[in-house]
């Protein structure tokens, strides 16, 4: 039926692709009271990677990202050797290669999504073609170079990609992160950082509106990882040479950059199926046809037809019954999920000891995490072997500062926070805590370090419930002479911040 | 020029405008707030209200692109579908001649590196960096 025939639903009927780019942003982020509270989900599914672009801070993500993973792993390369992450990658690339970006991505579907707005479009040219290679020198330099440099060299893990690139990051994981209430508080860390990769995201926003899959044809480093198994991947399409009569109407109807259907900028998205007359091109999972030909150009009978309807029902309702199962239980039935407190403020356990009496510095403030409140008694074993509590560093100015080996920021903010102790020592009382979850040893990292104050690990993370931390580093808490919170926000900070603070806490 | 024409130029425009004055509301915002900063270093460059002051102004333009964009689409307009052209000779891809050895090979090979993975510690690092947030690195900053 041709397609002015058809009623306004008809017309407009989405296909099984975007169906299934719209099932696989939906279960990617399935976590989704992650969007209301502001709290990403922590649970074991994330050992797991999806296989499209999908940040994993954003508060819905239940999976890894790949890209995001691989830069951490060669990051860490120097420590020990990330099998796990390529053994992923090279699984999801064998099997289906760029099937992923056609099918799989929900940053696909957003570019495909944007393109539907009505403009004058650019077609591709011998000039897009050229452009195409750009994602190879990205994936060369942002996902490869800068994070085995720096890793290797200063011990830095620097998803570069992530940081200076990332679309998915800021609209999923920055956007995201903000647009809840409960985080209000990050927009005071927002800065030069922000700002450059927000109007990055607009710009390729923009041109995806303009130009088909934009960001996925010129800048995509997973798209570059995909592509290089597109040889030989087990799903995708596949073109039968004997009835090919290489008329080109495929390579002239894609929107993606392709030279040859199958090649390494072909996403398997089916379109050249629509345009092939001799019906040469077929969706094959090894050797089993997914998505045959025209039913009337290739000769099948009408009960073959029918037989596919059928057991494509079947696994529809499969894959709905799995998405409820998912939604149900990253939302209510996973105890990660069950653990999450439903506000900082409400984790905060009832002190343990009384305070000690310090009749000048007492404080009537209430107890919390907020400003103005007083922050909860509790107590640390250093690695120096000392035991810090907090209850005995009233009448001195008390920083906390929340830190982990694998947070690029909190190591290069530890020198700031040393020097201040250093300068202000018989003053200020401090501490820097490692979170219980541990990659590397804090004491190993700091062996050679030679800072002067105190670190300790967090064990049980008690100390991390009681400042409201949500797994977002780095995190610092600064408290008055009288033990009340003047300062508790995640974010970097600067020697300046760190002196204005100390002056702020002296008043 | 068609009205066809003439809609889709408006609506391109429109578009440009948009992300031209977000980047532009970002952009201020963040030399506003630097500039402020630069005298109190506690001084936040960006606030919810702040954000708001900018781009609640913006909101008519939004939603008369939304509604331009809706209009077209619900009345099927759009640019006039003219094949790119034959960008390369169309010989069908060649594809390995054992393409299943290959396959299998690699599956083999892949899922070896996960268990190694797994015995190795690096499913748990994936793991410990995914469940935390590195601010600057999604670039909150």
């Amino acid at each position: 039926m041709d397609k002015a025939n058809k009623n306004f639903g008809q017309a407009r009927r989405p296909s099984t692709r975007r169906l299934v780019q719209l099932y696989s942003a939906l279960l990617y982020n399935a976590h989704l009271k992650g969007f209301i509270s502001g709290q990403i989900y922590q649970g074991q599914a994330k050992y797991a990677c999806v296989p499209g672009l999908n940040c994993y801070s954003c508060p819905g993500a239940v999976g890894a990202c790949p890209l995001g993973a691989v830069q951490n792993a060669l990051a860490s390369a120097g420590h020990r050797a990330e099998w796990y992450v390529l053994g992923i990658l090279l699984l999801y690339g064998v099997i289906l290669g760029r099937t992923v970006c056609g099918w799989l991505c929900p940053l696909g579907l957003a570019q495909e999504l944007l393109h539907k707005i009505p403009t004058p479009k650019i077609r591709k040219s011998r000039g897009t073609q050229i452009v195409s290679w750009l994602k190879y020198i990205i994936l060369a330099v942002f996902v490869v170079g800068l994070p085995l440099w720096y890793g290797l060299r200063d011990d830095l893990p620097l998803p570069a990609f992530c940081k200076y690139i990332c679309p998915a990051g800021t609209a999923e994981g920055a956007v995201g992160l903000l647009s809840s209430p409960a985080n209000a508080s990050f927009f005071s860390m927002l800065g030069l950082i922000f700002t450059r990769k927000f109007v990055i995201m607009l710009v390729i926003g923009l041109a995806c509106v303009f130009c088909y899959r934009s960001f996925c044809r010129f800048l995509c480093p997973l798209g570059a990882i995909y592509g290089l198994f597109n040889r030989f991947n087990v799903i995708g399409v596949q073109v039968d040479g004997a009835r090919c009569t290489r008329c080109g109407a495929c390579v002239s109807a894609c929107g993606m950059d392709v030279r040859h259907v199958g090649d390494h900028e072909c996403i398997h998205c089916g379109k050249c199926m629509a345009v092939c007359h001799p019906g040469a091109i077929s969706i094959k999972a090894g050797k089993i046809t997914l998505k045959a030909p025209d039913i009337s150009r290739a000769g099948n009978k009408q009960e073959a037809l029918k037989k596919r309807r059928q057991t494509g029902r079947i696994l529809w309702a499969a894959a709905l019954a799995a998405l409820c199962f998912a939604l149900l239980w990253f939302n209510v039935l996973d105890p990660a999920v069950q653990a999450e407190s439903p506000s900082p403020q409400a984790a905060i356990p009832a002190p343990t000891e009384a305070p000690i009496a310090a009749p000048r510095y007492e404080s009537d403030a209430p107890e919390g995490n907020a400003v103005g409140q007083r922050l909860p008694d509790f107590t640390l074993s250093c690695y120096d072997g000392t035991v810090f509590r907090l209850a005995e560093q009233k009448g001195k100015i008390t920083m906390i500062n929340f830190w982990a080996t694998y947070c690029t920021p909190c190591k290069q903010e530890l020198p700031y926070f040393n020097d201040l102790y250093t300068a202000h020592r018989d003053d200020l009382a401090m501490i820097a805590v490692h979170p219980s979850l541990v990659l590397d040893s804090p004491e190993e990292y700091l062996a050679d370090k030679g800072y002067a104050l105190p670190f300790a690990t967090d064990a049980d993370d008690t100390v991390l419930r009681l400042v409201g931390g949500t797994g977002t580093y780095p995190q610092t808490v600064v408290l008055n002479r009288k033990g009340e919170v003047i300062y508790n926000k995640v974010g970097s900070v600067t020697p300046e911040v760190l002196e204005a603070l100390f002056d702020e806490a002296n008043q | 020029m068609t009205r066809t024409r003439m809609y889709l130029i408006l609506q391109a425009m429109a578009c440009a405008l948009l992300a031209a004055l977000l980047a532009a509301s970002a952009i201020s915002i963040y030399l506003e707030g630097a500039a402020r900063k630069a005298g109190h270093p506690l001084e936040p460059i960006y606030t919810r209200e702040i954000v708001a002051e900018k781009v609640v102004p913006l909101a008519p333009l939004f939603f008369a692109s939304i509604g331009l964009t809706a209009a077209g689409l619900v009345l099927g307009i759009k640019e006039e579908e003219k094949g790119s052209g034959v960008l390369s000779a169309p010989k069908p891809l060649k594809r390995p001649a054992h393409p299943g050895a290959i396959q299998t090979v690699l599956i083999l090979v892949a899922l070896a590196l996960i268990v190694a993975g797994v015995l190795n510690g690096s499913a748990w690092d994936l793991l410990v960096k995914a469940i935390n947030i590195c601010t600057e690195c999604i670039g909150l900053g």
